[in-house]
């Protein structure tokens, strides 16, 4: 299919933002009276969306690879990445343009480059005490569960398989129980308080606790700086690097809800409302980032 | 689990599939209409939460891009506003033509996504820093400029001339699918 160069031209600049009140006028009644401009304008937005998808997913994936290369592999200076820093490398963009400040990819590729000789003998060593200080920290941390520091009941009735409990074993599914709310404490500091009837169980994924909400919900509580954690439900997982924020999974309603208001409310849902700091929920690989203040309701 | 929670599973499960199936396409729909990424996350659930409340009435004979299409149509041309222009800044009439062409090509649209990952990674370094700028950055076009201290119109060609590469590679390789 070939459309007009103009025709082309106004729909790669409304999709870049750039067209003016004139060319969007221009291009909207093109879309109205050809139907080959709207085709086009269909296919690039498309290859839009796509681009945008597949260069957020990159930019998670290059966070994570830079915060694992971040102690020992400062970023080459711009435009010296992977060796194709030369000024003939992009035919499609000018010499002058060749050097955004920061290169996003850099990291990706850093596996590649082959270390030299002197730098073995030196990554022996590091390698070696590494291991020493990963032997004595495993250590430490058998020596502090062996003692039993596990979240820890503050208030309220929290039971396991009908058992009163004042400590929460690992992966147990515990329930709150009379009227009043439970608070827990995990180790670090970091507290929820969770509502009366709230199931759950509290696990570790590596250095972060795992929270399964089955159902009921309660307020979670983490200090900036303090280890945090990652609430699993079955509506997605909701992570914070620091907040105050509510959660409640309903997945029923009061008994004295009547019948018809029951079949028009969709359960289960996840009602999220962020107190302070931000949360962010991600539900079948969207994240949503909620800032204080803000509620929503995912499905 | 009695049997009618059980049918609400299936449903659930059954939707749940369908919407994951078309979200790149009716994110792009939405996307290219509405300007905003928070304006298009809100009207993307919006529209998400009518298809599950009106999931009883969808006639599976037809597509459902098409059906959830049309339905954010609706709720695009209610946030139209003529003088304003924002947040939906194309009138009805051009978004119907829009949705129709949507519409008619969404049969190979999975496949292209496909594609376009295999063409992205032969492109170059440099054109990929580039589309970095524009998309992972969400940079405007100016911004760009300044950036990679050029001229407006320059960022703009380089970014139109990879499109329109990527565009052919898409094309290329689906042919070489046997797809198009």
């Amino acid at each position: 299919m070939s459309i007009p160069e103009r025709s082309q031209e106004l729909i790669q600049k409304y999709l870049d933002l750039a067209a003016s009140e004139t060319e969007l006028a221009e291009l909207e009644q093109l879309l109205i009276a050809d139907a080959e401009v709207a085709q086009a304008f269909a296919e690039a937005a498309r290859l839009h969306a796509s681009l945008d998808g597949y260069f957020r997913k990159q930019y998670k994936i290059d966070q994570v690879a830079s915060l694992l290369d971040a102690p020992d592999a400062p970023a080459p200076p711009a435009g010296q990445a992977n060796g194709t820093a030369g000024p003939q490398a992009h035919a499609d963009v000018p010499a002058e343009q060749q050097s955004p400040r920061r290169s996003t990819f850099t990291p990706r590729y850093k596996g590649l480059t082959r270390p030299r000789p002197g730098a073995i003998v030196r990554n022996w060593k590091s390698v070696a005490a590494a291991a020493l200080v990963l032997v004595m920290g495993i250590s430490v941390w058998v020596a502090k569960n062996a003692g039993g520091n596990g979240p820890r009941l503050v208030a309220g009735r929290v039971t396991v398989a009908g058992r009163d409990v004042n400590r929460i074993p690992d992966n147990a599914s515990f329930e709150v129980v009379g009227r009043e709310p439970a608070v827990i404490e995990l180790p670090g500091g970091a507290r929820i308080e969770f509502a009366a009837a709230t199931r759950c169980a509290i696990g570790r994924d590596k250095d972060l606790f795992v929270l399964k909400l089955e159902s009921g919900g309660g307020d979670f509580h983490v200090e900036p700086g303090q280890p945090s954690f990652r609430v699993e439900t079955r509506l997605g997982e909701v992570t914070t690097s620091g907040g105050r924020f509510s959660l409640d999974l309903i997945t029923k309603l009061p008994d004295q809800v009547s019948p018809t208001a029951t079949e028009s409310i969709q359960l289960p849902r996840l009602v999220v409302i962020v107190a302070l700091g931000s949360a962010t929920v991600r539900q079948a690989g969207i994240s949503t980032t909620l800032s204080a203040g803000e509620e929503r309701v995912f499905l | 689990m009695t049997t009618a929670q059980e049918l609400r599973m299936d449903r659930q499960e059954e939707y749940l599939k369908l919407l994951f199936g078309c979200e790149l396409e009716i994110r792009a729909f939405i996307g290219s209409i509405v300007r905003g990424s928070h304006d298009c996350d809100d009207l993307f659930q919006e529209v998400a939460l009518t298809l599950w409340k009106e999931f009883s009435r969808y006639d599976r004979s037809r597509s459902f891009g098409a059906w959830a299409r049309g339905i954010a149509s609706v709720k695009l041309m209610q946030r139209w506003d003529k003088t304003k222009r924002q947040p939906v800044v194309l009138s009805p009439e051009a978004i119907q033509a829009i949705s129709s062409a949507f519409d008619r090509s969404e049969a190979l649209a999975s496949r292209k996504a496909e594609a376009l990952e295999h063409c992205l990674d032969q492109l170059p370094e440099k054109s990929r820093q580039l589309l970095s700028l524009r998309y992972e950055r969400s940079l405007k076009i100016e911004q760009i400029a300044h950036e990679v201290q050029s001229t407006l119109e320059a960022v703009y060609q380089s970014l139109s001339r990879l499109r329109l590469k990527l565009h052919e590679c898409v094309d290329r390789r689906l042919s070489a699918w046997g797809a198009s």
